[in-house]
């Protein structure tokens, strides 16, 4: 039993946020050879004979495969590759180390990889898959996200147990996951059925915010190989016509879902909507201008104008626009407010 | 008041005393898609104390940029603040 993790082993969960979260969020070509033997590992944990192997090229190309062999390749396995792999592992681990080292790991290891890669991709591919795959063949196999294992998605969960395997020697207690470990390091999203397993590819293209949301506005935030993309502003999934087409503002005002219409007016420029739209300056004083424009369901949009100290090269002076908080009054307020201050509080003596 | 210097989106604060870990580095702060960056140029040490900066600030230094003019920084102790925008709070995915 293990009752206490030692410092040295503590100062290792670093290491394996980083390298979990690598492998989840991955854009490489996946490893067929490593994931295809992971895979009959995998089944050999959960007592089956090696299925057959189809790569696919996203998985919503899985899904739509299984939606038209449905008839003929029985249930999933997933339940039960669940059941003997997880579950035994799950108990076998939770045998072997005290309750407090076990909430330790979860917190520092599978909540922090789980924060990077599955709340922000992986709900988004599921949303967008499970979304897909019923637009195209209906409910009946809405199913398959649920069916799947996630391959690189399942970082999260892998973490913990590859920190008790490799940092507090749990060798024979996570022995049955070698298969999951493999395809997670080498493929992407599968569905495991009894003759035959479809397996995607990674997905080769992943972009995303500074607080990890998926996030482009120039295009898709994320691809896989055939093109099965995802339009997302922000960790907000958004139709892709709202980042490849140029918006009108007439397009804006009629939008009523509040998210879809943000993330049209950050794509418009919201200091242009702001002009544009016929908002009203609030408040002038020697920092700048306040403008307000108010929206229906939605705060008001509140900018302050204020004029670079440096000049450009032809010696004019550049304006640009600050978002600030809707309660802000005056621009003294607003620009003391994007350094964290309070107005009277700043006041700079030299500026360039 | 508390002295203050600013050089674009960058802000001097004179402060008591630095906190968090030493870095190897005088790089203030680096424009997200210009590669510009601020920076101290002479006798500075810059601190991190997790989303904050300090600088410990010797005889002679001044900030440097590719855009501003470079400004001299007073020895002293100082807390750097970077300009933030509003972002509205998000709202949970609504596309389903």
């Amino acid at each position: 039993m293990i009752t206490e993790l030692t410092d040295a082993q503590k100062a290792r969960f670093p290491e394996f946020v980083e390298r979990w979260s690598s492998i989840g969020l991955s854009t490489e070509l996946a490893n067929r050879p490593r994931a295809e033997a992971g895979i009959v590992l995998a089944y050999k944990a959960a007592n089956l004979p090696p299925p057959r192997i189809v790569w696919t090229t996203s998985p919503l190309a899985s899904g739509l495969g299984r939606a038209v062999l449905r008839a003929s390749v029985r249930a999933s396995v997933w339940d039960s590759v669940r059941a003997s792999v997880g579950d035994s592992v799950r108990a076998s681990v939770g045998d072997s180390v005290r309750a407090s080292v076990w909430a330790s790991v979860w917190a520092s290891v599978w909540a922090s990889v789980r924060d990077s890669v599955r709340a922000s991709v992986w709900d988004s591919v599921w949303a967008s898959v499970r979304a897909s795959v019923w637009d195209s063949v209906g409910d009946s196999v809405g199913d398959s996200v649920g069916d799947s294992g996630y391959g690189q998605h399942d970082a999260g969960w892998l973490s913990f147990y590859s920190f008790f395997r490799e940092v507090c020697g749990l060798k024979t207690e996570t022995e049955p996951l070698t298969g999951l470990f493999e395809i997670s390091q080498s493929a992407g999203w599968f569905l495991p059925h009894e003759k035959i397993c479809w397996i995607s590819e990674r997905h080769n293209a992943l972009l995303r915010d500074e607080s990890g949301g998926l996030h482009n506005l120039n295009g898709p935030a994320l691809t896989y190989p055939d093109d099965f993309s995802i339009y997302a502003v922000h960790g907000v999934r958004v139709p892709a016509k709202i980042i490849e087409k140029p918006i009108a503002l007439s397009e804006i005002d009629i939008e009523q879902n509040v998210e879809i219409r943000r993330v049209m007016i950050e794509k418009y420029g919201q200091d242009r909507y702001l002009l544009d739209s016929g908002a009203e300056m609030i408040h002038v004083d020697g920092y700048g201008e306040l403008w307000r424009k108010n929206q229906q369901g939605d705060e008001p949009i509140v900018m302050v104008k204020v004029v670079n100290s440096t000049p450009e090269p032809d010696g004019q002076y550049k304006d640009y626009f600050l978002r600030v908080p809707p309660q802000i009054e005056t621009a003294e307020q607003a620009v003391a407010w994007s350094f964290g201050m309070d107005a009277g509080e700043y006041a700079p003596e030299k500026e360039t | 008041m508390k002295q203050q210097i600013r050089q674009g989106d960058v802000l001097f604060v004179k402060a008591e005393k630095v906190s968090g870990e030493k870095l190897s580095h005088t790089i203030v702060a680096e424009g997200e898609a210009t590669g510009h960056y601020h920076k101290l140029i002479g006798l500075a040490t810059l601190y991190q104390d997790g989303l904050r900066m300090f600088a410990e600030v010797g005889i002679g230094v001044v900030l440097t940029h590719q855009e501003h003019a470079a400004i001299p920084i007073a020895p002293g102790i100082y807390e750097i603040r970077r300009q933030r925008e509003y972002h509205p709070r998000a709202i949970r995915n609504v596309m389903d």
